[in-house]
């Protein structure tokens, strides 16, 4: 039984550089300080929320080699999740995230049960059928989600008992957004750094061998899932919070096809290129969208175009080969 | 609310086959191509999609549903032609997986393309003159289209099933599927062969688009849930293996239709309950005839 | 020598019609070298196959230590003390020769699933690490990426590899497949250095090497154990020679 073969990982995956980190962080905190405009702090939150997503991704890609081609399920069941106990059952902030990522977390680990012991294409096939399995049901169950019409989430304060913040402003709640994506960053980067990370990257590489030096293949898939379903979930619920609205087409298989463009394009040999890869989209997005309405055709020819010719190595990659 | 009448029963049941025959000419394509260039196109549904559109087209220019009967799958097997030499050939030296990813992009491409030649209104084109109506089966009533949809079906799999064991060529695709070192040694043209299995598997796509225009509606994200159904029973019948596709279509077709009746908001759910359930016990599909990635 | 630590109870197995291995007896006792060789065809790898837990055996038992393995999953052996080596070299490619073993050491040694702690954390990792190291005399070339290594050298990681598991058996799978001369004379030192602490079990060809080292020696032929005992006995065994007729002669 094989994984998929594993993207040529140009350089060694790599976790973080230290001051690169910290050089991004402080410039992404500066934002609504250097521009008042609403408009620039949006576009910061969804470059920091996406690239989380996609961050997410590259631990089932580029770290233990199962592609997923539905990983909008996990964000979208984050989004639901978090967006309807707000809307039905008025929670506040803390436990409506928590709960959006439970959710994630817990549907991550019954479809991983069933698909880390099948072979990558049939992996990937099944996450496609289980996201848009869970996008049928968002979005025929309208009664309860409000189906194509979406639901509206207003924000309710962060009430964690001995302070009450109400972040209603772009700028407070981005902050807000900025501390968790780094914690999650940071957790995830420890994760990696560990001996499960390094077993997670030889079942990578060579799951034959891994499983006959004692690392149990399949447990170590479904851990990977878990952690990156989570992931996703975390950036979902802080998704619906910042947008204020829920809507089913970020549960279809194209948004599960965006953020795998993200990671891809980014550089699947870090944990931080899909950031990147999530920036480049974002701005890409914004500036076809005021060309055209029909932006997914030049998106899907500049995808068809990367991968063709970029074969799976991202701008990351290109970058570090250029400065050689 | 569940009608407890025969006649009820027999007209899903029949239903259930037309859905069956749908997925089955999808999926017989994808299996195909899987089984000789260990590729799944991901841009099938698209496929399937643009069979419609064409077959539409040829209908309105020439009013002849037969005719679109054979152009229509003959074109797309002409795009998947372009598809294969363009996007997927140049890439065989690479890992798979980036195959898959440029189908994808590819469905993007198809489908936002369809969507500015047409737009994104719903077109209908009608059953032929000569097989439109209804015909009585004891207390059923039927429409003749979707018995001959199901004709059709039980058709072309016979069809496929006389050509790959009876004819030279294949003879050559079935042992393509299992040794494709040896079919090199033995100077058969394999690049030609890549190609005309991506061309039968995308014609047979298209077919089945034109095939339900006249039951369902057409318009541009039509591919999108049949699909997903096509790969659920790709997955259930094994990869590559033509007996477990016509197997899971037939399950998957019923499945799908009977709960879109009973409960459909949760019939996708059923569909993928069920398919969890087989996996869980028989990883490589129904008949545990599902290849692996390097098509063992 | 002493008390058997592998044993296999008729294992065998069929693929189809073709009965590859057939009612497969032996003991393999502690601190041995036990060779198995037999022309090609014989069922050797599919036997390893079934002691490494690769496939199923059709039919038999398989116990370690007592201890019934039939069963096991593959990534169970190394915990119990059993290591294999692969024919056709199986590394990690993108890594050094030092983080091919470290996974291999972390594997035994780190209990649970420690997220929240770094790789470089665990000395005792090192350690056993640099012994394996030195013992196979790969510490010059410790720190080159494997896909940088020559063939002879690859041989010997996919070995220090599996000493890496800390394991009480060896299977060895063709170890010297395409080493050279000198290297082959290295691989041969450090099995006769290792014999008595660990136990061996070893597929090979070279029956210079097999003669010279082995403390036993079993012979497969058609999936059939047709002779086991010291080399002088399996030398001047009928069978064996018959066996090899048209192929090369044990001696």
């Amino acid at each position: 039984m094989m994984a998929i073969e594993s993207l040529p990982a140009a350089t060694r995956v790599r976790l973080r550089d230290g001051w690169l980190l910290v050089g991004v962080v402080a410039t992404l905190a500066l934002v609504p300080l250097i521009s008042p405009s609403r408009f620039y702090v949006n576009l910061a939150v969804e470059v920091v929320l996406l690239g989380l997503w996609a961050a997410s991704l590259n631990v089932l890609i580029g770290f233990t080699g199962l592609v997923s081609f539905g990983h909008a399920a996990f964000f979208g069941l984050g989004v639901y999740t978090t967006g309807l106990l707000i809307a039905k059952l008025g929670l506040s902030m803390a436990p409506a995230l928590l709960a959006g990522v439970a959710v994630a977390a817990v549907a991550a680990l019954l479809v991983g049960i069933v698909i880390v012991r099948l072979s990558g294409i049939a992996f990937a096939l099944v996450t496609l059928a289980f996201s848009m399995m869970v996008f049928t049901t968002v979005w025929r169950w309208s009664k309860l989600t409000g189906g194509d019409d979406g639901l509206t989430v207003s924000r309710p304060p962060l009430d964690l008992g001995f302070v009450r913040l109400d972040l209603q402003g772009a700028a407070q709640f981005y902050y807000l957004a900025l501390v968790l994506v780094l914690c999650a960053y940071l957790a995830l980067s420890r994760f990696l750094a560990s001996p499960v990370g390094a077993a997670l990257q030889a079942v990578r590489q060579n799951a034959v061998r891994a499983e006959s030096i004692g690392i149990d293949v399949h447990r170590h898939r479904l851990l990977a899932f878990v952690v990156a379903g989570a992931t996703a979930g975390l950036a979902g619920s802080l998704y619906v919070l910042f947008r204020g609205f829920a809507a089913p087409d970020l549960l279809h298989w194209s948004a599960s096809g965006q953020v795998l463009l993200m990671t891809i394009l980014g550089g699947i040999g870090t944990l931080y290129g899909p950031f990147l890869g999530a920036a480049v989209f974002v701005v890409l997005q914004e500036v076809l969208s005021t060309y055209t309405q029909y932006w997914m055709l030049p998106l899907g020819i500049i995808f068809i175009l990367a991968v063709r010719f970029m074969h799976g190595r991202g701008l990351l990659d290109l970058l570090r080969a250029m400065r050689r | 609310m569940i009608p407890g009448d025969v006649t009820f029963w027999a007209v899903q049941i029949l239903n259930g086959l037309v859905m069956s025959v749908l997925l089955m000419l999808i999926t017989l394509g994808l299996t195909i191509i899987f089984g000789i260039l260990l590729v799944v196109n991901f841009a099938h549904g698209s496929l399937y999609m643009w069979g419609a559109y064409v077959g539409m087209g040829v209908l309105s220019l020439t009013g002849q549903f037969w005719l679109a009967l054979l152009v229509a799958p003959l074109v797309i097997a002409i795009v998947g032609i372009g598809i294969e030499r363009t996007l997927i050939q140049p890439m065989r030296s690479q890992p798979v997986i980036l195959t898959l990813l440029l189908t994808f992009g590819l469905t993007l491409v198809l489908d936002e393309t369809a969507r500015i030649l047409w737009g994104s209104n719903p077109y209908s084109i009608n059953a032929p003159d000569w097989l439109s109506g209804t015909i009585r089966i004891g207390s059923v009533v039927y429409p003749i289209y979707r018995i001959f949809v199901i004709g059709l079906g039980i058709a072309v799999a016979l069809l496929l099933f006389l050509f790959l064991e009876k004819t030279d060529l294949g003879t050559v695709i079935r042992a393509a599927s299992s040794d494709r070192e040896t079919l090199e040694v033995m100077g058969v043209n394999t690049s030609r062969l890549f190609m005309l299995v991506f061309a039968l598997g995308s014609a047979l796509t298209a077919l089945s688009g034109l095939v339900a225009a006249p039951m369902l509606t057409i318009y541009p994200a039509m591919g999108h849930n049949i699909i997903i159904d096509a790969f659920v029973v790709l997955v259930l019948g094994g990869l590559g293996s033509l007996r477990g596709t016509i197997v899971a279509s037939f399950l998957v077709g019923q499945v799908q239709t009977l709960g879109a009746v009973v409960m459909p908001e949760f019939a996708l759910v059923v569909v993928f309950a069920m398919m969890g359930l087989v996996l869980l016990v028989r990883p490589r599909g129904l008949l545990n005839l599902g290849r692996l990635d390097d098509g063992h | 020598m002493h008390a058997p630590l592998l044993v296999t109870h008729d294992l065998g197995r069929r693929f189809g019609g073709l009965h590859a291995v057939k009612r497969v007896s032996l003991e393999v006792h502690a601190g041995e070298l036990l060779a198995i060789i037999g022309p090609n065809g014989a069922g050797k790898t599919t036997f390893f196959n079934m002691l490494s837990r690769h496939i199923d055996p059709s039919e038999g038992r398989v116990t370690f230590a007592g201890r019934d393995i039939t069963r096991l999953p593959p990534h169970a052996l190394p915990a119990i003390g059993m290591a294999r080596t692969f024919q056709r070299t199986n590394l990690f490619w993108e890594l050094t020769v030092r983080e091919n073993v470290r996974l291999a050491v972390q594997a035994t040694m780190v209990g649970g699933y420690p997220v929240h702690r770094r790789l470089g954390a665990y000395g005792e990792v090192a350690a056993r690490v640099d012994d394996v190291l030195r013992r196979v005399d790969l510490e010059e070339h410790a720190n080159l990426p494997v896909n940088k290594l020559s063939h002879g050298d690859q041989r010997m990681t996919e070995i220090a590899i599996a000493l890496g598991s800390g394991p009480q058996i060896l299977l060895l799978d063709e170890p010297l497949a395409g080493m050279g001369p000198t290297e082959t004379e290295h691989a041969v030192r450090l099995f006769a250095g290792m014999k008595g602490n660990l136990t061996m079990l070893l597929i090979e060809h070279d029956m210079d090497v097999v003669l010279t080292i082995a403390d036993r020696i079993a012979v497969l032929n058609f999936g059939e154990l047709i002779a086991v005992g010291t080399p002088e006995a399996i030398k001047s065994d009928p069978s064996v020679q018959a066996a090899y007729l048209g192929a090369e002669p044990p001696c």
